[in-house]
């Protein structure tokens, strides 16, 4: 037998039907979690969803003090199926009040979009945006973190934030030390330069005008980011392009703004859970085979480099009305990956329930294989109809 | 599209095939006339992205590989085989080497163990995923680069074994590159039809000149053969001042003794091979020379360490298959791959024990080489940390076997005759760790300063011998330099086991550590009843343990030794400086099966000492008698001191107080120490404790710092009446400890001594 050579940096997608749950963790070791979806079900251990809670918490360490953590979460958009269990799996509050009977993770550095300071005003309130209570925990957090930074100008693990996204009229503009701004760069993670990673904020981008962000608003605006992985010795071994819920304007305009080598992914989480609206402005359900795909976006989400995985967080993809995740959403990233030959991988889909794990060497990525292991001995026609017996 | 002739568990494991996540297809090849049946399945890689678009790896696996599986008529009994495709690439290091006549496919070394026992446990879906992932890190494997290392040519599964010790056969990859001629250790089988099995151990430190070796050879049973023989052991000679690197992998198909000569141009080295073969031919020719097993080794020097090792000389192992009147002198022959394994040695023991094995053997020394120490040397020495020491004074005799870590010899009367330190040292040598030996007394060796700096270099001396005059001796004794000492034996008849380690400059020593023992001991209704008993007082078990006298099973001893002996090997792996000493007691449950430990830290004690008198007292009892009297400032208060007192070394050991009783008097200028209840409480401590703690005086405290005065030395004087030992009369005062020993017919009551205790 063979010993694998070990791939350092890693991609772990949840399965957590249609909703986001992704940890990284980088080649230096620092990890990353990517939005949470951590429902009732998955922690009732009676309940045959997936417990997401303990598998997350089984790939963390714990620092000198005996607290799980994380280096930083990013929250791509406050919905609930991108945040749900925050309250009940992370330690909100300042560092020191987190309490052993509890152990919740600690977040030493929040990445957040300005959006979630916006959600709750009157005007989105009433466009039906409203906060979910993880959503507005997130949001006190995010408050209480930034304060902090405008009372004293520094932090620490566990205080920290980084805004990723300019807010409308210069609301940000205090917050030039912790803000990252749409089109540019960024390496730094907990407060240090950090070689194995680089992140290109692609959106939210700077709205002209509180007309246009209420468009784009709309448009479910997420946080769009491209994560530059390096991996035993290649500094660009993991390109992963994290698509948020951004829907097809979000993606048409992203295509104008940007070269083809920015959008270059090795690995996409298709965004919105594999919707169809992320690709075209039709309805699916109405229009089915007539809608018509927008070239533009298609153009934006199909800058697949050689063998590129595109990965589906969502329930498991049927031919049907449904949407998200729709049949022909993935029939199109199919076609993208076609000439590539990269797989596509829809996370309900993994047997059993473990994550889909991606590694990231120095030849790129590479998907985990699927192991029938347990999960093919346990096969059984029980359970899956009615079965008569005289 | 199976056929009927298909046994249903194989038809069964097609179907799991088919329905198997990476199987693509599966094609029946069809039944063979022995009742096989072979079926190809297409099996897909993930490769990673850099691969995909050309669908194959660097190192030649394809994105889908189809590979035969061969299932045997008596399938699932019988092992499955697997086969990849002909043109999959043979030099592969993880094949399994197959002779090239055998005219077979390249196979996978799918599982270390049989595949049959996979598919038992997990079913044959198992197996499939054993198989993926085979191609999967075959597919990832990186190939010989100077990060990763060198692969050297895998040798499992195969018959035929090489015995070396890989470090002492590198040392003949010398400059000039020279032909050893080395001795060999020999096993043969005849397997019937000409087939045979051989098993070859070297000898590098014996040379031999072939014209007049002496190769020997006795049949052992109807089938097995045991000779002494010799091996050739070659390596290339460096080229202009650098040593030669053979940096081309090449595929292990050797058969012939032509192979193995082109094999040897390819390593340079067919020049001084050849000249040895040949003469060696002349020899067999002439009828001078015994037909044997002939290995041949070359030692070959990659451009990097090989992987799993910090050389980068491989040993490619080589088996020329002597027969009498054979071609050799005609340059033909046969020639048999061999596996290769290492020879006993402190590395690989310690690799099979899962313990580092880049650390140097600590000196140690075993005092005592009866039951338990002979078990807690051989535990050792399995895991490469063996006694440098052995020191034991009497001889092996008959019913030491009966418990003794070593067999008895079978064609010996009276088992191996010998002193144990003796017969004990033997049985390590085979560990290759001889170690020391003494035979004499403990007493004897301490009496030299050379035997005292003999025990003085060693991180730990192990008392196994159970003795306690021998525990006071080496506790108490001012050594030159002293090592760490520990006590390990069994009490209570056999049925607890005991290991004691001192602390740092023997505070504790083990002595202070056997007072606290009897105090813990004596708490615990289970343990005192057996440890107390009359029956367990009689013996300890130890050197001075009669197995006749008094009998307990192997198993049981053993049991309680192996705890024994990881204490030990713990303490011994254990790096830096200790705080304070530790204590350690197993012991078996009522089932008779169960066992419960418990480990405890011993602080340092608190010593105070007057002329030759000490009193060592536990931080413990200390801590007690600041609470009292802080409890009651501005009065005088006191109590009644428990311990031991040792003889050997003059000193008083306090591990715990009884209370003042009810009726005493306290005030600021006296404390009168009163009666009430104090008699049963000095009778339940004798019973619990076996009379191993008793009553040694008392304390009490004074206001200022102050030695004893008048009234104290009354007091002591009317009490040392009724001891028959010292008494001790201990004064707490701000600034630390006094104490007053008086004992009746002493020259006189010893002086007043004012001491202060350590801060």
């Amino acid at each position: 037998m063979i010993k694998e050579t070990a791939m350092s940096a890693k991609t772990t997608h949840f399965k957590v039907g249609n909703g986001d749950m992704t940890l990284l963790v980088l080649d230096s070791g620092r990890r990353i979690l990517i939005d949470c979806k951590i429902g009732l079900a998955a922690d009732d251990p009676n309940d045959d969803a997936p417990d997401v809670g303990s598998q997350l918490r089984d790939r963390l360490t714990r620092d000198a003090e005996g607290r799980l953590y994380i280096d930083a979460f990013l929250l791509t958009h406050p919905d609930q199926d991108h945040c749900a269990g925050l309250r009940r799996h992370f330690h909100l509050g300042t560092p020191s009040s987190w309490a052993k009977a509890e152990d919740k993770i600690i977040i030493r550095e929040m990445w957040s979009s300005p959006i979630v300071f916006r959600r709750a005003d009157r005007k989105t309130a009433a466009a039906g945006h409203t906060l979910c209570a993880d959503a507005e925990a997130w949001r006190d957090e995010a408050r209480r973190r930034v304060r902090l930074f405008r009372a004293q100008g520094w932090f620490f693990d566990g205080d920290r934030i980084q805004i990723l996204g300019e807010d409308v009229d210069g609301k940000t503009d205090d917050l030039l030390p912790i803000l990252v701004s749409a089109g540019s760069t960024f390496s730094t993670i907990c407060g240090v330069t950090d070689g194995t990673f680089t992140g290109l904020l692609l959106a939210p981008m700077l709205a002209d005008d509180e007309e246009e962000a209420e468009v784009l608003s709309k448009n479910n605006s997420s946080v769009i980011v491209r994560l530059t992985l390096a991996a035993e010795g290649n500094p660009t071994a993991g390109r992963i392009l994290f698509g948020g819920d951004a829907e097809v304007a979000i993606w048409e305009r992203i295509r104008d703004e940007y070269e083809d080598e920015d959008l270059t992914y090795d690995v996409l989480v298709a965004p919105h859970h594999c919707s169809w609206h992320s690709l075209s402005w039709d309805s699916w359900s109405e229009m089915r085979e007539k809608a018509k795909v927008s070239e533009r976006a298609r153009s934006a989400l199909a800058q697949a480099a050689s063998g590129a995985i595109i990965v589906s967080s969502s329930n498991s993809i049927l031919d049907d009305d449904c949407d998200p995740p729709c049949i022909r959403a993935k029939r199109e990233y199919e076609a993208i990956l076609k000439p590539v030959l990269g797989p596509f991988r829809c996370v309900a889909d993994e047997p059993g329930y473990d994550p889909l794990e991606i590694s990231i060497g120095y030849f790129g990525v590479r998907p985990s294989r699927i192991v029938a292991g347990v999960a093919g001995a346990l096969a059984t026609g029980v359970g899956s109809e009615a079965l008569a017996h005289g | 599209m199976v056929d009927a002739s298909i046994s249903p568990a194989t038809r069964r494991a097609l179907r799991v095939a088919a329905a198997h996540p990476t199987v693509r297809a599966v094609r029946v090849q069809g039944r063979h006339e022995d009742g096989s049946v072979w079926a190809e399945l297409d099996i897909a890689q993930e490769l990673p992205s850099a691969w995909r678009i050309v669908g194959v790896s660097p190192s030649g696996v394809r994105s889908i590989e189809s590979v035969t599986i061969r299932f045997p008529s008596d399938f699932p009994q019988g092992s499955p085989r697997a086969f990849l495709r002909e043109d999959f690439d043979r030099s592969h290091p993880h094949l399994l080497p197959v002779p090239r006549s055998l005219g077979l496919p390249p196979q996978p070394c799918v599982v270390q163990a049989y595949p049959s026992e996979l598919i038992q446990a997990r079913g044959f879906s198992g197996y499939l995923d054993q198989l993926a992932d085979w191609l999967d890190s075959a597919a990832m494997l990186q190939l010989n680069n100077p990060q990763h290392g060198w692969e050297p040519v895998r040798r499992d599964h195969i018959d035929d074994e090489i015995i070396l010790d890989p470090d002492e056969i590198r040392e003949l990859a010398v400059p000039s590159g020279e032909c050893f001629v080395v001795a060999t250790d020999y096993l043969r089988f005849e397997l019937g039809a000409g087939k045979r099995m051989m098993r070859v151990a070297l000898v590098p430190a014996i040379r031999v000149d072939p014209a007049a070796a002496q190769c020997t050879e006795e049949q052992i049973s109807a089938s097995a053969f045991k000779g002494r023989g010799i091996a050739l052991v070659v390596s290339a000679a460096d080229a202009n001042g650098l040593p030669t690197v053979i940096d081309t992998p090449v595929p292990e198909d050797v058969e012939t003794l032509e192979d193995l000569q082109s094999r040897a141009e390819l390593y340079r080295c067919a020049a001084a091979l050849k000249a040895k073969i040949d003469h060696i031919a002349f020899l067999l020719d002439d009828g001078r020379f015994r037909a044997i097993p002939l290995p041949v080794i070359f030692l070959v020097r990659r451009p990097f360490a090989l992987v799993g090792s910090s050389s980068s000389v491989e040993i490619c192992p080589y088996l020329l298959d002597l027969r009498p009147g054979s071609g050799l002198l005609r340059g033909t022959g046969d020639v048999r791959l061999c596996g290769v394994r290492d020879d006993v040695s402190v590395n690989l023991l310690r690799r099979a024990s899962g313990d580092p094995v880049e650390v140097d053997r600590p000196r140690w020394a075993l005092l005592g080489c009866g039951s338990v120490g002979s078990k807690i040397a051989v535990h050792a020495a399995r895991r490469g940390l063996g006694p440098t020491d052995v020191l034991d004074r009497a001889l092996m005799s008959p019913h030491n076997y009966a418990r003794h870590a070593l067999l008895p010899e079978p064609n010996v009367r009276g088992g191996t005759m010998g002193y144990k330190a003796q017969v004990l040292a033997h049985a390590l040598s085979g560990f290759r760790q001889q170690p020391r030996i003494d035979v004499g007394t403990v007493e004897e060796l301490c009496a030299s300063p050379e035997g005292r700096a003999e025990l003085g270099g060693c991180r730990l001396v192990v008392n196994t011998t159970g003795s306690s005059l021998l525990r006071e001796v080496v506790s108490f004794r001012a050594w030159e330099t002293r090592p760490t000492f520990a006590d390990a034996h069994l009490l209570g008849a056999g049925s607890v086991a005991y290991a004691a380690f001192e602390g740092p400059n023997g505070n504790p020593n083990l002595s202070d550590l056997a007072a606290e023992s009897y105090r813990i001991l004596a708490k615990d209704e289970a343990l005192r009843a057996r440890v107390f008993s009359a029956e367990a007082q009689a013996i300890d078990i130890g050197q001075g343990c009669g197995a006749v006298t008094f009998p307990m099973p192997d198993d049981r001893l053993g049991a309680l030794a192996a705890g024994l002996s990881q204490t030990v090997c713990g303490r011994l792996r254990r790096e830096g400086e200790q705080t304070a000493g530790s204590l350690h007691v197993g012991h078996v449950l009522p089932d008779g099966l169960s066992q419960s430990w418990a480990s405890v830290e011993i602080e340092p004690r608190i010593v105070v000492r007057s002329g030759t008198v000490e009193v060592r007292i536990s931080p413990r009892v200390d801590a007690e008698i600041r609470a009292a009297i802080a409890a009651c400032p501005g009065i005088e208060t006191g109590g009644v001191l428990v311990g031991r007192y040792s003889q050997v070394g003059e000193a008083f050991q306090v591990v715990d107080l009884l209370p003042a009783p009810p009726d005493s008097v306290f005030s600021a200028e006296r404390f009168v120490l009163g009666v009430e209840g104090l008699r049963q409480s000095v009778r339940r401590l004798l019973e619990e404790s076996g009379g191993s703690l008793y009553v040694l005086g008392t304390w009490h405290n004074h206001l200022v710092p102050s030695g004893p005065s008048a009234l104290d030395v009354v007091t002591a004087t009317r009490l040392a009446l009724r001891q028959f030992f010292p008494v001790l009369m201990l004064i707490a005062h701000p600034d630390g400890y006094s104490f007053l020993s008086a004992e009746l017919g002493a020259e006189a009551v010893p002086a007043n001594a004012l001491e202060r205790a350590p801060a």
